[in-house]
C-alpha cells in the first residue's frame, strides 16, 4: 500500500494529478487537502526542528529518560498545533483571495493527455488487479 | 562570564560551509550586535552558542564549558536563547507558567524563581498581564512574553535573533528597554539584527558577517562608519551617520546625542 | 464619485469586546497611493480585511458602515466575487503559497485556473505578470525554494496576475531583511508608476516618504490624522500617538528646539535633512 502510494508520487506530476482528478469530478477542496498536504510536511518538519530548538534553549530536556521525554511534550506540540492554525487561516485568506471558491469551472495550466496507450494500459493494470486479488483468494 | 571562540568552521550536512574559520572573543558584560545580509552566517554561530551546533572543527567555550561536552539543556543555565518567532516556544496557560517554565526546568528554588519571574515581567511591562493565556494577546506582546520567559532563567548570556523585526515602536523601546537593565546587571547580549538603527542606538560593540566570516569587528562607531565594507554584507549605515556623511562632518556619528553635539560645535 | 469610498465603517470581531473600526471614512480616488500607519491594534490590518472584503465575509462579526470599490458595494457582493475586484498581499510571504503548486509559474497561474480563464490566455498572463516583478527567471523554481524577497514578489505577482482594480498590501516588508525589503519596494514603485491604486500598510517611514500621495494614520481603530506624507509623519500628534518616526524627523524636532534647525518644516527623509541641515 504505502509502497504503491511512493510510486505513484514519484512517476505522476502531482498538480497534474489534481488537475485530473477534478476534472474527473473530484471537489477541488479535497484534492487540495491532498496536494497541500504532500507540499507542507516538510515545512512542518522544519517547524518541528526549530520548535524542539527553541525548548531545549528553555532547558528542556528531550535526550534523558523517558518520564522526561513524555513531560516534554506539550512544550513541543503546542506551538506546532498553534502555528499551524495560524498558518491555516492565514493559507485559507490567501487561496480565496486567488478565487478558490469561486463557482466558475475551472481551468487548468497542464493539458492532460489521455492517449489511447494510456487507456489501454489502464484497462490491463484493472484486469491485472483483479486477476491478483482472485488469484490471492483462490490460493487461501 | 567570557565566550572564547577558536577558528570556527561549521558545515550542514548538504556540505554548506556556513561558517569559514571565525576566531573571537566575547567578555563579560558586553553588548554585541552581529549584523550581515542573509545566508552570512549570523543565526549558524549563535546557535553555537548555547550548543544547538556544535562545530565541525575548531572549539567555543562559555566560561570554562566546551559546548562540545555539554548538553543544551545544561548550557541553558549559562546561555539563555530568544528566538526569532515567539509562536515558536509558547505553550502554557498563562504567562506566569511560561515564565516559570525555563527557571523550573533548571533548577532553582521556588523562592529564586519567584523573584525572577517577578523581576523579568516587571521589565516586559507583562505584570497586568500574568494570568492571560499567551494566546490571547497579540503577536507584539507574545514577542514579550518570549523575552521575558528567558531573561527569567537568569543566564549570564542572552542572545536575541531579530528582536524588532515586525515589532512597532513602542515594543521596540520596551525591548531596548529589557537590553539595557540586562547591561545594568553586568549580563552579556548578543543579537543579531537588520536593524541598523536600533543596533547603532543600543550596542557598543558590532560584528559583521560575511559568507561565514568577520567582515568587520569593533566598536560600533568605527564599523558602523565604514559604508563601503558593509556594502559588501549589504548593510547600510544608521540613518544618522549617512546625513553626518553627507554633511561632511568631521567624526562619524551614530546617534542623535552625537549627531546633534557636532552639529552644535561645526 | 471617489473610487474607493468608505463611509462611517464600523467593525467589530467576534468574541472580542472592543470595536477594531470606529466610524472611519476615506475617499480614494483611482490611481492614488494610500499609506497607512500606526501603532500595533490600531486596525490597520483589519481595514485591509475590510476593503480586500474579508471583512466581514470571512471573519464575521459585527460590521456596519458602506465599502465601494468601483461603484460596487462589498456588502451586496459575495468574497468570490469582491477578490476579483480588490487583490490582497500580507507580512508572510510564506503562508500566501498555495502549497498546491511545484514551480513558480504554475503557482502564479493557480489563481487563473480558480476562475476558469482558458489555457491560451493563462500563459500569457502569467508571463506579463512575472515581467512586470521581475522574476521571470525564476518560472521554473519550486515556490519553497525562493528567498523571502522572492516569495513575496511571487505572492504579489500571483495577486497582480488577477488584475485587480486596487491593490491592499498588509505590511509586505515587514519579515524581509534589507535586500528583501529593496527588492519587493522595486516591484511597489513601478505598479504606482504603472497607475495601480494601492493601500499599503507600511512602517518604513523613508520608504512612505518616497512614495505615498497621501498617509492615514490610525489610531485604537480610528483615523487619527489623514494629509500629504510630510505633512503627517512630521506631525507632533502622530510622534505623541507613539508611532516611530524617522530618525531625520526626531533628530529636526530636537534640533529645532537647540535652534540648530531653521526651518518650519521637519524633514522625513535623507535629502530633505541635509538640505535643511546645510542651509542654517
Amino acid at each position: 500500500m504505502v509502497s504503491s502510494f511512493a510510486i505513484l508520487l514519484l512517476t505522476t506530476h502531482p498538480s497534474e494529478l489534481m488537475s485530473d482528478l477534478t476534472r474527473r469530478g473530484l471537489p477541488a477542496q479535497f484534492a487540495y487537502v491532498i496536494i497541500s498536504t504532500l507540499q507542507i510536511l516538510p515545512q512542518m518538519q522544519a517547524k518541528a526542528q526549530t520548535i524542539i530548538a527553541a525548548q531545549r534553549s528553555r532547558g528542556l530536556d528531550t535526550e534523558s529518560t523517558f518520564i522526561k521525554r513524555v513531560s516534554s511534550v506539550v512544550p513541543l506540540v503546542g506551538p506546532l498545533v498553534f502555528g499551524s492554525l495560524v498558518e491555516v487561516e492565514e493559507r485559507a485568506i490567501a487561496i480565496e483571495a486567488r478565487g478558490f471558491t469561486s463557482q466558475k469551472q475551472k481551468t487548468s495550466l497542464h493539458e492532460i493527455s489521455d492517449r489511447t496507450i494510456d487507456k489501454i494500459l489502464r484497462w490491463i493494470f484493472t484486469l491485472f488487479v483483479i486477476f491478483s486479488i482472485t488469484l490471492n483468494i483462490w490460493l487461501s | 562570564m567570557k565566550i572564547e571562540i577558536n577558528n570556527l568552521h561549521f558545515t550542514y550536512p548538504t556540505g554548506l560551509e556556513a561558517i569559514q574559520g571565525i576566531s573571537l572573543n566575547i567578555d563579560s558584560g558586553e553588548q554585541v550586535a552581529i549584523v550581515g545580509q542573509n545566508g552570512a552566517g549570523k543565526t549558524t554561530l549563535v546557535r553555537h552558542f548555547n550548543g544547538l551546533l556544535k562545530p565541525t572543527s575548531g572549539s567555543i567555550s562559555i566560561g570554562d564549558w566546551d559546548t562540545k561536552k555539554y548538553s543544551v539543556a545544561k548550557l541553558a543555565s549559562r546561555v539563555g536563547y530568544v528566538f526569532q518567532n515567539p509562536d515558536d516556544q509558547l505553550f502554557s496557560k498563562s504567562v506566569l507558567a511560561e515564565v516559570e517554565y525555563g527557571p523550573k526546568n533548571l533548577g532553582y528554588a521556588k523562592e529564586k524563581t519567584n523573584k525572577l519571574v517577578t523581576r523579568a515581567l516587571a521589565w516586559t511591562e507583562l505584570t497586568e498581564k500574568t494570568e492571560t493565556n499567551p494566546y490571547d494577546l497579540s503577536p507584539t506582546w507574545r514577542k514579550m512574553v518570549a523575552l521575558a520567559s528567558i531573561i527569567a532563567m537568569d543566564t549570564p548570556i542572552v542572545i536575541f535573533d531579530e528582536p524588532t523585526t515586525g515589532q512597532d515602536f513602542a515594543n521596540v523601546s520596551r525591548i531596548a528597554h529589557v537590553i539595557a537593565e540586562l547591561k545594568k546587571e553586568g549580563k552579556t547580549v548578543i543579537t543579531i539584527t537588520h536593524d541598523i538603527d536600533f543596533c547603532a542606538e543600543n550596542f557598543e560593540r558590532v560584528i559583521a558577517l560575511s559568507n561565514g566570516q568577520i567582515l568587520l569587528d569593533g566598536k560600533s562607531h568605527e564599523v558602523l562608519g565604514q559604508e563601503e565594507v558593509l556594502s559588501q554584507t549589504y548593510v547600510d549605515p544608521p540613518q544618522l551617520t549617512r546625513l553626518g556623511k553627507l554633511l561632511k562632518l568631521k567624526e562619524t556619528v551614530i546617534t542623535q546625542t552625537e549627531f546633534l553635539q557636532q552639529i552644535a560645535r561645526d | 464619485m471617489a473610487f474607493v469610498n468608505i463611509k462611517n465603517l464600523n467593525y467589530q470581531y467576534p468574541l472580542t469586546k472592543t470595536p477594531a473600526l470606529r466610524d472611519i471614512n476615506l475617499q480614494i480616488n483611482q490611481g492614488e497611493f494610500i499609506s497607512i500607519i500606526g501603532a500595533n491594534g490600531a486596525g490597520k490590518s483589519t481595514l485591509c480585511y475590510a476593503l480586500a472584503g474579508f471583512v466581514p465575509h470571512f471573519f464575521k462579526g459585527e460590521f456596519s458602515g458602506t465599502i465601494e470599490v468601483a461603484g460596487v458595494e462589498s456588502n451586496k457582493s459575495t468574497l468570490e466575487e469582491w477578490v476579483l475586484n480588490v487583490g490582497l498581499a500580507f507580512q508572510n510571504p510564506f503562508n500566501q503559497i498555495s502549497g498546491a503548486k511545484y514551480s513558480v509559474f504554475e503557482e502564479i497561474a493557480f489563481g487563473l485556473e480558480n476562475i476558469g480563464v482558458p489555457r491560451e490566455q493563462m500563459k500569457s498572463r502569467v508571463e506579463e505578470a512575472m515581467q512586470l516583478t521581475g522574476i521571470s527567471h525564476l518560472a521554473d523554481r519550486s515556490p519553497y525554494s525562493l528567498s523571502g524577497g522572492q516569495q513575496q514578489r511571487l505572492a504579489l505577482t500571483s495577486i497582480l496576475v488577477m488584475q485587480p482594480k486596487l491593490l491592499v498590501l498588509d505590511e509586505p516588508t515587514s519579515q524581509m531583511d534589507p535586500i528583501g525589503t529593496r527588492e519587493v519596494f522595486g516591484v511597489i514603485h513601478k505598479l504606482t508608476q504603472n497607475g495601480m491604486t494601492v493601500v499599503m500598510v507600511e512602517h518604513k517611514v523613508e520608504w512612505i516618504a518616497n512614495f505615498a500621495t497621501r498617509v492615514v494614520a490610525l489610531k485604537d481603530g480610528s483615523v487619527l490624522l489623514e494629509g500629504k506624507p510630510n505633512e503627517v509623519l512630521t506631525s507632533d500628534a502622530l510622534m505623541e500617538s507613539g508611532f516611530g518616526v524617522s530618525r531625520y524627523t526626531s533628530t529636526a524636532r530636537e534640533a529645532k528646539k537647540q535652534g540648530l534647525w531653521k526651518k518650519e518644516k521637519l524633514p522625513v527623509t535623507l535629502s530633505e535633512a541635509a538640505e535643511g541641515f546645510n542651509s542654517k
